[in-house]
């Protein structure tokens, strides 16, 4: 491999790398993002529209990092790999132009209504754009996969004159290994956004601050969390067997399987004897076979099944998917137990319990990253597998010098740009959700009323607080929700929103 | 040259001319940013105007990355690995700038790096946008198999960097014509005056630039005399021009918006029809990358045809949603409350 292909292979890597710390955390807060607007649409409290604006700015500030290393993604196909691009030009360029039309418009107008427009827009609207921020996200995860799938499942396409050439869209886009990849990683960004909600409320319940934002945060972090990270196991059971039949020797480097074999073991921590051709490991015996056949035959390809030449790294496949797998299986356990202290109504007091969730917060990333090494360098030596080879896919114009010049200025614009992020963020926890101030008895009985608000919403739906208005109003002759907000702050800002969102059929 | 191909060209070009139209404005606030707004309530105003939109308007350049690299990927590949490093920069300079508005949209005064940041940010791309535009009307040095074959110091040539002086024109006019329509007070009337002012310049370098043009070697000058449309869009660049400076007499901010787009669009025009159906012109008589030579199968361009008539309609919709709601002047409070 030539100097120049190494370094727009580190190259790649590290920025594709570094946007994808970003998407996965916007993506997954999005989700956060979302609920929480439902709940202050259903409830129109003053509390929950602290804490859909509190989500709201960590996603903007997440995201605009997304999108300024986004950016570049979309040209660096041409810039590095115009080899690749020629040869994959009728196939790949289409999934990312429909994801720029399709998703990034929708984002990034209705994100802009969710940042700036929340006074310009009712506030159904402003839900309705929650949603669409966050569908659009992961519309535009789909088509990325899609263009992903196809270099490591490649269909569709016939190559004439050294090109692959289009023959049936469908089967290009919906290739084998879309679909459990596509939810795979979707679901990892679930347990992110989760990881990271639940993170900042133990946060705040440990400097016992913010602490009725942080309780139901919490709760409702610990639910998308058990769901997502207990469901992401299975998710990968199903990925693992796609990559058994369609790409056995990223398989077979994984578990360091080098001769073709039934009764293949399992291999829970370890490491592998390259020159031994062995993975040195505790091991489950036929472990292997019973998950990918059910029984303890099943034959496993081998790495020796092909020459040396097409086999990707085994010892780095075996350390980056054996840890992924580790993480991923303390992340359901870590979740499983707030759980469990929930239903006992204990998890406020659990200090070491919150201790754990405030510093767990970048396993989950970790896990994503590790999960697409694994893939990635599995794929390996090919850049489309089977068809191209990654050492013969780089931009024969752009020398090694160029390259290591952009690489160079990439990390410290990405290291720069990584501490203004981690700043942002820090300053945004630390002023916390901005509850309007609240003062004397008289807002006491708001907080009462807005609890009640809450549970009638959840008996009775939308009419119930609209009832319990009506009710009010006979008794006190008065307008009601004008009444108690004005003693308040002078600025409360969602009177106006909470008396339409009763009003609304 | 098949029909799909001129189709995906007259796309491709209308594309580029509603990205530099759309994000025209928020480059050359940028551009503009430290003439225009001397306190931190005028930047703030000033950001204002911008803050909402930026991001859908440089989506706009995202499309025109995934459909040239879908429809003409022979083009995308020479052209992105031929200018490297101006397209690295390109990058570096819209990465800073993103950051500088994206992460920093609550905070009503951004430290002075920060605006510098976005300063740079803003000139740094549209000067290298510029650059490019002169090589792909100039021509490069490509090799038979239709790779670059100049070097980096070849793109900065005289005709190429006045067309850089040109692009940052361009854009600093559409951004004053953009802050004078959105702002109030004094800098309101700061942007009206620089209005004019780079509306004149605008009108200068455009003849200078038609003479340098006129001198050159290649079919693009012979193209545009030759061609009805190549008249066309010459007289709307110039329209457009003497109606900016027309409205802004009358005081009105609209039409002098709407006169500096039309010569934006003029100006891609300009370039488009003077091009078509090359991409990318080869100097020392190379063979040219052309709508033919370098497209896609017809199978691919079916199937983007098919994309562009659900997706253009979606994102110009969503586009359009997103001006309706933040339509009318903006107050200096950044967050709109």
């Amino acid at each position: 491999m030539t100097t120049a292909v190494l370094l727009s292979r580190v190259q790649f890597a590290f920025t594709i790398g570094y946007h994808f710390l970003y998407v996965p955390i916007s993506l997954g807060l999005g989700l956060i993002l979302v609920l929480a607007a439902r709940r202050y649409r259903r409830s129109g409290m003053e509390l929950d529209r602290a804490a859909a604006d509190f989500w709201t700015k960590l996603f903007a500030a997440t995201f605009a990092v997304g999108v300024a290393s986004g950016l570049t993604m979309e040209f660096a196909f041409g810039t590095n790999w115009a080899t690749y691009s020629r040869f994959v030009g009728n196939i790949f360029g289409a999934p990312l132009a429909v994801e720029g039309l399709f998703s990034f418009f929708i984002e990034s107008t209705f994100l802009g209504i969710v940042l700036f427009g929340k006074r310009k827009v009712s506030t159904r609207m402003y839900y309705v754009s929650t949603w669409l921020v966050f569908g659009a996200a992961a519309f535009s995860a789909f088509w990325i996969l899609v263009a992903n799938s196809w270099m490591h499942t490649p269909a569709g396409y016939t190559v004439e004159g050294g090109r692959a050439v289009l023959t049936n869209i469908w089967a290009a886009i919906f290739t084998k290994s879309l679909a459990p990849r596509f939810v795979h990683t979707l679901n990892a960004t679930f347990i992110t956004g989760s990881f990271v909600a639940a993170a900042i409320a133990a946060h705040y319940l440990l400097k016992r601050k913010h602490q009725d934002f942080a309780k139901r945060a919490l709760t409702t972090a610990l639910i998308v969390g058990v769901l997502s990270s207990v469901a992401q196991p299975f998710i990968g059971h199903w990925h693992a067997i796609e990559v058994e039949a369609d790409q056995p020797i990223k398989l077979a480097a994984w578990e360091a399987i080098y001769e073709t074999q039934s009764h293949a073991p399992l291999s829970i921590y370890g490491w592998v004897d390259e020159t031994g051709q062995r993975p040195v490991s505790i091991a489950i015996p036929d472990g292997l076979s019973l998950l990918l056949g059910l029984h303890p035959g099943k034959v496993i390809q081998g790495l020796n099944s092909v020459p040396a030449s097409d086999r990707p790294p085994v010892q780095v496949l075996f350390q980056t998917w054996h840890l992924m797998i580790g993480v991923g299986i303390l992340l359901a356990l870590i979740m499983l137990g707030g759980i469990y202290l929930l239903m006992r109504k204990r998890l406020e007091y659990s200090l070491g319990y919150l201790k754990l969730l405030k510093y767990a917060m970048p396993l989950p990333i970790l896990a994503s990253i590790l999960g697409w090494m694994t893939t990635e360098i599995g794929r390996q030596p090919w850049i489309v597998q089977g068809e191209l080879r990654t050492a013969d896919a780089v931009s024969s114009t752009v020398s090694a010098g160029e390259v290591a010049t952009t690489l160079s200025i990439f990390v410290v614009i990405y290291t720069v740009l990584f501490f203004v992020w981690l700043r942002v963020v820090r300053a945004i926890v630390r002023h916390g959700p901005e509850v309007a101030p609240e003062a004397g008895p008289a807002e006491e009985g708001e907080r009462l009323l807005a609890s009640l608000r809450l549970k009638l919403t959840s008996v009775l739906g939308p009419s119930g607080p609209r009832r319990l208005d009506q009710i009010i109003k006979s008794r006190k002759g008065g307008d009601v929700s004008g009444g108690y907000h004005e003693s308040g702050a002078g600025h409360s800002p969602d009177r106006g929103h909470a008396s339409d969102g009763g009003a609304r059929p | 040259m098949s029909g799909l191909q001129t189709t995906w060209f007259v796309i491709g070009a209308a594309l580029v001319a509603v990205y530099a139209v759309l994000d025209g404005f928020d480059l050359g606030i940028g551009i503009l940013s430290p003439i225009l707004a001397r306190e931190d309530e005028q930047r703030a105003m000033l950001r204002h105007t911008v803050s909402p939109v930026w991001d859908s308007n440089e989506v706009w350049l995202i499309i025109i990355g995934g459909v040239l690299f879908a429809a003409f990927p022979g083009a995308y590949a020479t052209i992105l690995s031929g200018f490297y490093l101006v397209f690295m920069l390109v990058f570096f300079g819209l990465i800073a700038r993103a950051t500088a508005l994206g992460l920093h949209y609550g905070s009503v005064a951004p430290s002075r790096r920060w605006r510098t940041a976005f300063w740079a940010g803003s000139v740094i791309p549209s000067f290298l946008l510029g650059i490019t535009v002169g090589n792909l009307v100039r021509g490069v040095g490509l090799t038979s198999s239709g790779d670059f074959s100049g070097s980096l110091v070849s793109l900065f040539n005289p005709f190429s960097i006045g067309m850089g002086i040109l692009a940052l024109a361009l854009f600093a006019n559409q951004g004053a014509a953009w802050a004078s329509l959105k702002s109030t007070g004094e800098l309101h009337v700061r942007s009206v005056r620089v209005r004019r002012a780079t509306g004149w310049a605008l009108l200068a370098l455009f003849v200078l630039m038609t003479a340098y043009a006129a001198g050159m070697t290649g079919t693009h000058a012979a193209n545009m005399v030759r061609r009805p449309l190549g008249w066309v869009v010459v007289l709307l660049a110039l329209a457009g021009i003497a109606c900016q400076q027309f409205f802004a007499l009358r005081g009105d901010d609209r039409g002098a918006f709407a006169g500096a787009s039309a010569a934006m669009v003029g100006f891609v025009g300009i370039w488009a029809v003077g091009s078509y159906p090359v991409i990318v012109p080869a100097l020392d008589g190379g063979a040219a990358l052309t709508a033919a030579s370098a497209s896609a199968g017809s199978g691919t361009l079916k199937v983007m045809v098919v994309v562009a008539a659900l997706g253009i309609p979606v994102a110009a919709a969503s586009a359009l949603v997103v001006y309706r709601v933040f339509r009318g002047r903006v107050d200096g409070n950044p967050r709109g409350e």
